[in-house]
C-alpha cells in the first residue's frame, strides 16, 4: 500500500464549504491526480465541528455525476420546448441571445423579467442582480419552502430557527420538537442532540411521523398534521392555568403587557396606546399608564384602563381570553393527543422552566439599565420546522410556539433559543421593498431591496387589488411573503395575471419536477402557446444549472454552471447567516478542482449579462466595477462606504478590521488560508437576553447589525398583522382591498394573537372522502431532485412506498406491499403501500423527490427512479377552489405569507390494478454528448485516469 | 489489544454518514476499491458499513432504531478459521480481522461462517472484502491524530461512535461498555463480536401520573 | 442463498462417486467381480465435483494456497480428502483394469476406496454442517442426510454395472429409509431456522412485531452478499421437496417394484439411478437456495420488484 501512495502524483487539501444541501459545513477536500481522494469536516468550522454527513462525503459522485451540463444548450431550432431537444452552442451565442431578450425587457418593462433561484445560497447577489435590473421579480425558493417559519419568527422575536436562531441543548433539559425530519442546519442540530442526550436531557418529538431525530425522542407525540395551533394553544392554557408562566420575562422583554386599545369598528382597534410611535405604553402596578421603555419591566398583565377615554387592556389579558377557550380538551379531539398527555406535558415544560432554572455566573445590563448579578434560564428548549410551516395555518401556528416561548420566558436565554448573529433583528427586521409600480422603471434600478418585511398594508405592492409582482408577493392575497411565492410564477405567467412576462430566468431550481405542484399541468402551462400567435405563452425560459434535470428539458438556452467545488462563493452574513449562537460566522467556497472547460460560474455569467447590459451597480461611468464574482465578493459594499460587504472576516486594506471595515483585496485568501470561515465569538456578557443585553446592542450598533441601541421588544402581540385586518374591516386609513374575498381574507387570518384555523384542505366541501393527509420527509441522504445523480446515495434510496399505520390499513383491506391508487381532489396516482407503526393512523407518508423523469440527471431510462419511486407532486393541488371569480388564482398557500401548503392535502386510498407508477412520465429524450454508462464503477482516486 | 467500535443506539440518528464515509475512504484506501455495479441504473454497490432501520412495537408504542453495521472483528471470529487459505485473518497485535487479496480465491465460504452478513464479494476481482477498521488511517504515522481513526467514526455527526481498545479497561469504550450495559448482536452465536452497541436510554417523564391525574381533577381539564 | 453451480456439481458427484466406491467394496468383499468400467465411472464423477470445484475459485492463482489452512478449515480439508480419495480411486481402478475380476490386492485398494470415499464426504458435510451462522445447516442432520443422499445415490449408480443383486437393491433400500427420517428432520430444521431467526438478538428490541423499516433504503446486497437471497416462495419449496420424494423415492421404488416384475432389471436399474441422481441434484440445490443465514433478521425481502415474496417481516 505504500508503494501506492507513493506511486500518487500530486496531493493537496483544500478548505471550503459544501453545498450538499444549505447547511455549509466547513469541508477539507484532498485531491489526488487531480481527482477528488476525500471530503471530510474541518474540525474548527463552527457549523460542523468536524463531523460530516452522507451527502457530504459523497459529494465525490456529485462532482463526477453523469448528469452535469458541460456546454450552453440551446433549444434545437425547430424542436418543441419541454423534449430536451437541446443542440450544444458557444458561450458566446447563448449570451448574446439572453443578453439581446434582457436588454429589450429592461428598455421596456423591467417587470417582464422574472428571475426565481431554487436553493440559491448568494441570494444577496442575485436579489442586487435583479434589483439592478429593475424587475421586482425576484425570489428565492422560501415561498415554497419554510417563509412561515421565517416570517413568524421575524414578526414575533425578529429572529426564527434555522439560520437564524437555535435550541441551546448544551444546557436545556427539556427539548421539545415539531415537524422535523432533517431541517436545514442538519449536521448542528444531530451535534446539539446528541449533546442533550449525553446530557440525560429529555426529549419530545411532535410529529405524525415517528423517525430520524425523532426516533431517539424519549416521548414520541403523534399529532394529527395542521393541528399543531391546537396543541399549542392547549399547552399554554394549562400553562396559565397552573401559573407556570415568567411573568417577569413577559413584563420585561414581550409586548405582552401593551395596553391594546378596544375600540371595535374604528381605525384604532387594536392598535397600541401611547403618544409615542415607537414604543409600547403599559401600566404599572400603580395604575398609572405610561411608555414600557420607562416601566422598569413592570408593566402588567393582566386589567382594564382607560386612556384618552379609550378603552385600553394589556395584550395578555386578550390572550387568556383566547386561551381559555381552546382547553386540552377540544385539543385533544382536534390533535389526536389524549388530554392527560397534553397536561402532563404543559406540567413538564412549566416545571422545568420554573423550577430548575439554568444560572449562569454571568453578570449583564439589561436595556432598563438594570443590572442582573447572573444570566438565567430557563432550559426548556424548542425547535419547530415543515411540519408547522408547511400548513396553510403555519405562520399562526409558529406564531403561538414563539408566543409559548416566551410565556416559559425562554427567548435567547442559556438552555433556550438563541438567536444567531445577525439576529435579533428589529421585529419585524427594518427592510421593505418599494410598494408603487413607479419604482420599477426601463432603465432604473429598483429603488429598494426586493424583498423584505411590510409592516402595514401601505407596504404592499399592490395598485388597487392588483399585485405588482408576478407571483402576487406582497398583494392582498399573501401580505407577509417576505421571502416571495416562487411556486405562483408559472402559472400566472401562464395566465398573464397580473401581466404577461417575456423571460423567466431560473437559477437552480427543479420547478418542473419536485419542487412544482400539481406537475402534469406545470408542465403543460411551461409549454403552453398562445391560439392566435402560436409563440409560447412564457416566451423564453432560461435554466441556469449544473445538472440535467427535468427542468433543463423546458429551457429554451440553458448556462450551464460549475459545481460547488470549482467555483468561489461566500456564505454571507447578509444572507442566512452561518453564525452560531456564540457570535457570527461566514465562509467561503474555493475552487478545488478545475471545472469542465464548457462550463461557467453563474455569479460570473450575471455579472457577465449585467456588464454588458451596463446594469447600474455593476457598470459605473461605462466601467464594469467587478470582472467576476471573485471580485464581488471581496469588494461590494452594500452602500459606498458602508464598510460592510458580502463577508465580515479579515476586511481592511490588511485585513486587520472584523464586521465593518474598508474591501480588502485579499481577503479570499485570507480566508483560504484559514481554513475558509471566519468566526467571532462574542463575550459572555454579550450571548445572551441580546434583544435587552445593552452590551450587545451597543456592539451590535457599532458592527451595523443594527441601526439603533434600543431594545428590541419582542412581540407578544403583533400589531403588524391587526393593521391588515383593520385594511381587511375597510378601517385603514391608507391601502386596502376591494374584492370582498380579500377583505375576508385578511379579517379573518390577520389575528393580532396566535391561535389555530383548521388548514384550507380541510375546509372544502368534499374533505370527507379523503380521511389521510399525505406527507413527505427529507431523507437523511438526499437533496431534493440532485440526490439521485451520485452514484453512491442513489444506493441508499431510489424507491419511496406509501407509509401506512397498519390498523388503518387493514380496515380498508390494504396489505403490506400491495399497489394501490393515492387520489386526492386533484387527482391521483399509484404507490406501493408499505405497514409502519411509526406513523400516526390518520397518515400516510413518503420520502421527498425520489422520483425522477427518466433520462433526466443522466440516469439511465430504467433506473428504479424513473420506474418505480413516486412524485407525490402530482397530487397536490397548487390552487384553492375558489367562488369569487374576480379573485382570479387563489393558490394553496398560507393566506399571510404565501407558504405552499405542501402538507394539507388529503388523499384516500385504495387497491390499485395496476402495478406500475401511474401517472407516466414519458422519458426524455437523453443527452447523447457523454459516453455509455459504465457497467462498473470503481472509483479509486490513487489511480489516475 | 482488541480495536473496536461501539455505536451508541441512544444517539444513532440512522443519518448513513458513517456508511458513506466509509465507502468514501475505503474506496480509494489501501483494501480498495469498493465496486459498484451498473451506478446509474439498477445500482448495487459494496458496502462495507451499511446501517438498517428497523421497527419494532406496536402503534403508539414503536420503538425506531438505527443500527449500523459492519465488521465486529471478532474475538472467536467465525471467518477465520473456515478460510482454506489463511486469506483471512485476525491480527494477534490488535485484533483486526482482515483479508490477504492475494490469497484469498473467493471461495465465499467466510462470508456464510460470518454471522452478521458484512463480508461482501468482489466479483471483478473475485475476492472478499470487508471493512478493515481502517487499518490504513489508524496506522499511517503520516497523518494527523484526529485522522487516525476510522472514517465512520471521525465523520458520525452525532457522536454515536467510538473508537478505542476493548481489552484495556481504562478505555474509553471499555467504559462505555460497561457502564452503558453495551451488548453484542446475536451473542448466542457464539463469534464473541469485538463491536458493540449501547442500548437506548430513555429520559422518563418528569411528572408522575398520578400528579397528572390530581391536577386533570382539581382544574377540571 | 444462493445456489452455487460449482458447489451442486461437487457435493453431488463427491458424494455419489463416494456411494459408488462403498457401493463396488461391498461387491468386492463378497468376492463379486466388480466392472472396472464402474469403478471409471465412480472415478470421472468424482473428477468432475473436483474440477467443478476448481471453477468455483475466483482467484485462481491464490489455489495455491489452498491447503495453508487444513488445521482449522474443513474446506481445506475437503480439498486434500478429495484429492486423496480421487487418487486412492484411480489407483484402484487401475487395479481393476489391470487384473479384471477379484485379484489380490483390490480388495485393499477398494476398502481404502471406500474408507476415503465416506471420509471425504463426511468432511465435505462438515463444510456446511460446522457454520452457526447458516442457520439451516448447522447440525449433524446435515452431515448424515449429505451421507446418506451420496450413499443412496452410489448404491443406485452401481446396480446397473453389477447387474441383478438382491442384497445391495436391499442395502440401498434401507439407507434410502434412513435418508427419508434425516430427509424429513431436516427439513423441520429448516422450518424453525427460517422462523427462528431472531430478531429481538440481531438488534438489541424486544418488542415485537418487528419490521424493516423503507425498502427504500434497504435493498438487500444479494449480488455482494451470497450468504443470502430472497426467501424461497413457500410453494416453490414445497414443489422442490414433492420433486425430490418422486425422484428420490417414489418412483425409485416404484422402479425397483417393476424391476421385480418385468426382471429387466438393468435397463430399469439405469432409469432408477438416473431419477435417484436427478432428486440429489433437487435436493441439493434445495440445501442451499433455502437455508436461512443468520444474517437474514436484517435483510428483508421487499420491494414490488420481486412480487410473490414474504413481507417485510421476519
Ligand atoms: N438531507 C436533506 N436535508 C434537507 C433537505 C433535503 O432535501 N435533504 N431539504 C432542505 C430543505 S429545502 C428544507 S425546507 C428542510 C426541511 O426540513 P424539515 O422540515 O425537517 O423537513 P421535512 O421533510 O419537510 O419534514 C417535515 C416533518 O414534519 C412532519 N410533519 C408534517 N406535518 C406535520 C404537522 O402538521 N405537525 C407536526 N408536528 N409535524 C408534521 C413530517 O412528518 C416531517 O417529519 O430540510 C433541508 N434539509
Ligand atoms: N411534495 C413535496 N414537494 C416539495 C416539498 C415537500 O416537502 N413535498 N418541499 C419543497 C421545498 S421546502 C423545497 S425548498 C423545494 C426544493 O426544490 P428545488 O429548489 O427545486 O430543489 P432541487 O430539486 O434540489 O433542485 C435544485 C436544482 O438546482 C440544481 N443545482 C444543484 N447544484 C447546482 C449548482 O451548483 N449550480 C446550479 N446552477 N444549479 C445547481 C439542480 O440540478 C436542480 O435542478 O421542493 C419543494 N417541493
Ligand atoms: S450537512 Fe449539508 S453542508 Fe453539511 S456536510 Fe452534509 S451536505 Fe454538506
Ligand atoms: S453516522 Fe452516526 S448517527 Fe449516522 S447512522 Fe452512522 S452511527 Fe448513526
Ligand atoms: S473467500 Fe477468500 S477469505 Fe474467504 S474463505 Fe475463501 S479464501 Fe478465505
Ligand atoms: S463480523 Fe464476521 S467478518 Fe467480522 S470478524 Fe466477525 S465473523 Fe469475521
Ligand atoms: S472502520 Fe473503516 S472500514 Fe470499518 S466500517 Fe468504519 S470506515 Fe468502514
Ligand atoms: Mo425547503
Amino acid at each position: 500500500m505504500a508503494t501506492d501512495q507513493e506511486a500518487s502524483t500530486s496531493s493537496r487539501s483544500v478548505h471550503t464549504t459544501c453545498y450538499m444541501c444549505a447547511c455549509r459545513c466547513g469541508i477539507e477536500v484532498t485531491v489526488e491526480n487531480e481527482k477528488i481522494r476525500f471530503i471530510k469536516g474541518i474540525k474548527e468550522s463552527p457549523v460542523n465541528k468536524g463531523v460530516w454527513c452522507a451527502k457530504g462525503g459523497a459529494g465525490i459522485m456529485t462532482e463526477y455525476s453523469p448528469g452535469r451540463l458541460t456546454t450552453p444548450l440551446m433549444r434545437r431550432p425547430g424542436a418543441e420546448r419541454g423534449q430536451g431537444d437541446l443542440v450544444p452552442v458557444d458561450w458566446d451565442e447563448a449570451l448574446s441571445t439572453v443578453e439581446k431578450w434582457l436588454g429589450q425587457i429592461r428598455d421596456t418593462d423591467p417587470s417582464k423579467l422574472a428571475i426565481f433561484t431554487g436553493r440559491d445560497q448568494m441570494q444577496t447577489f442575485t436579489g442586487y442582480f435583479a434589483r439592478q435590473f429593475g424587475t421586482p421579480n425576484w425570489a428565492a425558493h422560501g415561498g415554497f419552502c419554510s417563509v412561515n417559519m421565517a416570517a413568524a419568527g421575524m414578526y414575533s422575536v425578529g429572529g426564527s430557527f434555522w439560520e437564524f436562531g437555535w435550541p441551546d441543548l448544551e444546557q436545556a433539559a427539556w427539548f421539545m420538537m415539531f415537524g422535523v425530519a432533517e431541517d436545514h442546519p442538519s449536521n448542528p442540530l444531530k451535534l446539539a442532540i446528541s449533546a442533550l442526550k449525553d446530557r440525560g436531557g429529555r426529549f419530545i418529538a411532535v410529529n405524525p411521523v415517528k423517525s430520524g431525530y425523532g426516533a431517539l425522542a424519549d416521548e414520541w407525540v403523534p399529532i394529527r398534521p395542521g393541528t399543531d395551533g391546537a396543541f399549542l394553544m392547549a399547552l399554554m392554557h394549562v400553562l396559565d392555568r397552573e401559573g407556570l408562566v415568567d411573568e417577569e420575562y413577559l413584563r420585561a422583554y414581550t409586548n405582552a403587557p401593551a395596553l391594546i386599545i378596544r375600540h371595535p369598528g374604528h381605525a384604532d382597534d387594536g392598535l397600541r396606546a401611547g403618544d409615542d410611535q415607537e414604543g409600547w405604553w403599559v401600566a404599572l402596578p400603580d395604575g398609572s399608564l405610561g411608555p414600557m421603555a420607562e416601566s422598569q419591566g413592570q408593566g402588567v398583565l393582566t386589567g382594564e384602563y382607560q386612556w384618552q377615554g379609550l378603552s385600553v387592556e394589556p395584550a395578555y389579558a386578550a390572550f387568556r381570553r383566547r386561551l381559555a377557550e381552546m382547553t386540552p380538551r377540544q385539543a385533544e379531539e382536534l390533535t389526536g393527543i389524549s388530554r392527560k398527555t397534553i397536561v402532563r406535558l404543559a406540567l413538564e415544560m412549566g416545571t422545568v422552566a420554573m423550577q430548575h432554572p439554568v444560572v449562569l455566573p454571568i453578570p449583564w445590563t439589561d436595556g432598563y439599565g438594570r443590572v442582573h448579578a447572573e444570566t438565567v434560564g430557563r432550559p426548556v428548549a424548542f425547535h419547530a420546522m415543515r411540519g408547522l410551516a408547511a400548513h396553510s395555518n403555519g405562520f399562526q401556528t409558529i406564531r403561538a410556539l414563539f408566543d409559548l416561548m416566551m410565556m416559559l420566558g425562554t427567548v435567547d436565554v442559556p438552555g433556550g433559543f438563541r438567536y444567531k448573529s445577525p439576529y435579533p433583528k428589529p421585529v419585524p427586521p427594518r427592510v421593505k421593498p418599494s410598494p408603487n409600480r413607479e419604482d420599477y422603471q426601463p432603465g432604473q434600478a429598483a429603488k429598494a431591496p426586493l424583498l423584505g418585511y411590510p409592516t402595514s398594508p401601505d407596504d404592499l405592492l399592490v395598485d388597487g387589488d392588483e399585485a405588482l409582482r408576478i407571483d402576487e408577493a406582497y398583494s392582498w392575497k399573501y401580505p407577509l411573503a417576505a421571502h416571495g411565492t416562487i411556486q405562483n410564477v408559472i402559472r400566472n405567467a401562464y395566465d398573464k395575471t397580473p401581466y404577461a412576462i417575456d423571460t423567466l430566468m431560473i437559477y437552480m431550481a427543479n420547478i418542473a419536477w419536485n419542487s412544482t405542484w400539481n406537475t402534469m399541468d406545470t408542465r403543460k402551462m411551461l409549454t403552453a402557446k398562445d391560439d392566435d400567435t402560436g409563440e409560447y405563452r412564457i416566451p423564453h425560459v432560461v435554466v441556469l444549472d449544473a445538472y440535467d434535470s427535468e427542468t433543463v428539458a423546458f429551457a429554451d438556452i440553458v448556462l450551464p454552471d460549475t459545481t460547488y467545488l470549482e467555483r468561489w462563493d461566500a456564505a454571507s452574513l447578509l444572507d442566512r447567516p452561518i453564525s452560531e449562537v456564540d457570535g457570527p460566522a461566514d465562509s467561503i467556497r474555493q475552487p478545488v478542482v478545475a471545472p469542465p472547460p464548457g462550463v461557467r460560474p453563474t455569479a460570473d455569467v450575471l455579472i457577465d449579462l449585467a456588464n454588458r447590459l451596463k446594469l447600474p451597480g455593476f457598470v459605473e461611468e461605462g466601467v464594469a466595477k467587478y470582472a467576476d464574482y471573485h471580485d464581488f465578493i471581496q469588494f461590494f459594499e452594500t452602500s459606498p462606504g458602508s464598510g460592510v460587504g458580502l463577508l465580515a472576516g479579515f476586511r481592511g486594506q490588511e485585513g486587520q478590521d472584523s464586521l465593518v471595515g474598508e474591501p480588502n483585496p485579499r481577503q479570499l485568501e485570507a480566508y483560504a488560508s484559514e481554513k475558509a470561515f471566519w468566526f467571532h465569538r462574542l463575550e459572555p456578557s454579550q450571548q445572551y437576553y441580546r434583544m435587552h443585553n445593552q452590551a450587545y446592542l451597543d456592539w451590535a450598533l457599532q458592527k451595523k447589525f443594527l441601526d439603533r441601541p434600543a431594545p428590541i421588544v419582542l412581540e407578544f402581540y403583533s400589531e403588524v398583522l391587526q393593521t391588515f385586518r383593520l385594511a381587511g374591516q375597510g378601517l385603514w386609513p391608507g391601502k386596502k382591498p376591494k374584492a370582498p374575498g380579500l377583505k375576508k381574507r385578511l379579517a379573518t387570518y390577520f389575528d393580532p394573537l396566535p391561535g389555530w384555523y383548521p388548514p384550507f384542505e380541510d375546509e372544502l366541501e368534499d374533505s370527507q372522502r379523503f380521511p389521510f393527509r399525505i406527507l413527505t420527509q427529507r431523507p437523511m441522504t438526499h437533496y431534493h431532485s440532485w440526490g439521485s445523480q451520485n452514484a453512491w446515495l442513489r444506493q441508499l434510496l431510489s424507491e419511496n412506498p406509501i407509509f401506512m399505520n397498519p390498523l388503518a390499513a387493514k380496515s380498508l383491506g390494504l396489505t403490506d406491499g400491495m399497489w394501490v391508487w393515492i387520489e386526492s381532489r386533484l387527482g391521483k396516482m399509484t404507490g406501493v403501500l408499505r405497514y409502519s407503526d411509526a406513523v400516526e393512523p390518520s397518515t400516510v407518508w413518503t420520502w421527498n423527490a425520489v422520483a425522477k423523469q427518466g433520462g433526466s440527471w443522466g440516469l439511465d431510462p430504467t433506473a428504479p427512479e424513473a420506474t418505480r419511486a413516486v412524485l407525490v407532486n402530482h397530487i397536490i393541488s397548487d390552487t384553492l377552489p375558489s367562488d369569487e371569480a374576480e379573485l382570479g388564482t387563489i393558490f394553496n398557500n398560507d393566506p399571510i405569507t404565501g407558504q405552499a401548503s405542501w402538507y394539507d392535502t388529503r388523499v384516500r386510498i385504495y387497491p390499485s390494478e395496476l402495478h406500475e407508477v401511474w401517472p407516466k412520465v414519458q422519458a426524455r429524450k437523453r443527452r447523447d454528448d457523454r459516453e455509455k454508462r459504465p457497467k462498473w464503477l470503481k472509483y479509486d482516486a490513487r489511480q489516475p485516469d | 489489544m482488541q480495536l473496536t467500535i461501539i455505536t451508541d443506539l441512544n444517539k444513532c440518528v440512522g443519518c448513513k454518514s458513517c456508511q458513506v464515509s466509509c465507502k468514501e475512504h475505503n474506496t480509494s484506501g489501501a483494501f480498495g476499491p469498493l465496486p459498484d455495479a451498473n451506478p446509474y441504473e439498477e445500482a448495487d454497490g459494496m458496502w462495507w458499513n451499511r446501517v438498517v432501520t428497523m421497527e419494532s412495537g406496536e402503534y403508539p408504542n414503536t420503538a425506531v432504531m438505527y443500527l449500523p453495521k459492519a465488521c465486529m472483528h471478532c474475538y472467536d471470529a467465525p471467518c477465520v478459521p473456515v478460510c482454506p487459505t489463511k486469506a483471512s485473518y485476525k491480527r494477534e497485535d490488535n485484533g483486526v480481522v482482515l483479508v490477504d487479496y492475494d490469497s484469498c480465491i473467493g471461495c465465499q465460504l467466510c462470508m456464510w461462517a460470518c454471522p452478521y452478513g458484512v463480508r461482501e464479494f468482489d466479483e471483478t476481482e473475485g475476492v472478499v472484502k470487508k471493512c478493515t477498521m481502517c487499518i490504513d488511517r489508524i496506522e499511517d504515522e503520516s497523518l494527523a491524530a484526529e485522522d487516525r481513526q476510522p472514517a465512520c467514526v471521525q465523520s458520525c455527526p452525532t457522536h454515536a461512535r467510538t473508537f478505542g481498545d476493548l481489552d484495556d479497561p481504562t478505555s474509553e469504550v471499555a467504559q462505555l461498555v460497561h457502564a452503558r450495559q453495551g451488548f453484542t448482536l446475536l451473542p448466542e452465536l457464539g463469534a464473541r463480536p469485538a463491536v458493540h452497541y449501547l442500548p437506548r436510554r430513555p429520559s422518563p417523564a418528569i411528572i408522575s401520573a398520578e400528579t397528572v391525574d390530581a391536577h386533570m381533577e382539581s382544574e377540571g381539564y | 442463498m444462493k445456489a452455487p453451480a460449482p458447489l451442486l456439481l461437487i457435493t453431488v458427484l463427491q458424494g455419489l462417486s463416494g456411494g459408488m466406491a462403498v457401493a463396488l467394496s461391498i461387491e468386492v468383499i463378497r468376492g463379486k467381480p466388480v466392472s472396472p468400467i464402474a469403478y471409471g465411472v465412480a472415478l470421472a464423477l468424482a473428477l468432475i465435483g473436483g474440477g467443478a470445484s476448481f471453477t468455483h475459485m475466483h482467484h485462481f492463482s491464490a489455489g495455491r494456497y489452498m491447503l495453508r489452512g487444513w488445521r482449522t478449515s474443513w474446506l481445506s480439508r475437503e480439498a486434500i480428502t478429495t484429492g486423496l480419495y480421487i487418487a486412492v480411486l484411480a489407483a484402484t481402478l487401475w487395479w481393476t483394469v489391470r487384473a479384471p475380476g477379484v485379484a489380490v490386492g483390490i480388495g485393499w485398494w477398494a476398502g481404502w476406496a471406500a474408507a476415503l470415499g465416506l471420509f471425504a464426504m463426511w468432511v465435505t458435510a462438515m463444510v456446511y454442517a460446522s457454520i452457526p451462522a447458516m442457520r439451516s445447516w448447522h447440525s449433524p442432520l446435515t452431515v448424515v442426510t449429505m451421507m446418506t443422499t451420496g450413499i443412496l445415490g452410489g448404491f443406485m449408480v452401481v446396480l446397473p454395472f453389477i447387474g441383478e443383486s438382491a442384497s445391495l437393491t436391499i442395502a440401498s433400500l434401507v439407507v434410502m429409509a434412513l435418508w427419508l427420517g434425516f430427509r424429513g428432520l431436516q427439513f423441520r430444521f429448516f422450518v424453525d431456522a427460517r422462523q427462528g431467526v431472531n430478531a429481538a438478538t440481531a438488534t438489541g428490541l424486544s418488542r415485537a412485531p418487528h419490521r424493516l423499516q423503507d425498502s427504500g433504503t434497504t435493498k438487500p446486497p444479494y449480488r455482494s452478499q451470497t450468504q443470502i437471497a430472497p426467501d424461497l416462495p413457500a410453494l416453490t419449496r414445497h414443489l422442490a421437496m414433492a420433486a425430490i420424494l418422486w425422484w428420490v423415492v417414489v418412483l425409485p421404488l416404484g422402479l425397483t417394484l417393476l424391476a421385480h416384475v418385468l426382471k429387466a432389471p438393468i435397463t430399469i436399474a439405469g432409469i432408477r439411478a438416473a431419477s435417484v441422481v436427478t432428486g440429489s441434484f433437487i435436493d441439493r440445490w434445495l440445501f442451499f437456495r433455502d437455508a436461512t443465514h443468520s444474517s437474514r433478521a436484517w435483510f428483508a425481502d421487499l420491494g414490488p420488484s420481486k412480487p410473490g415474496l414474504a413481507g417485510a417481516k421476519f
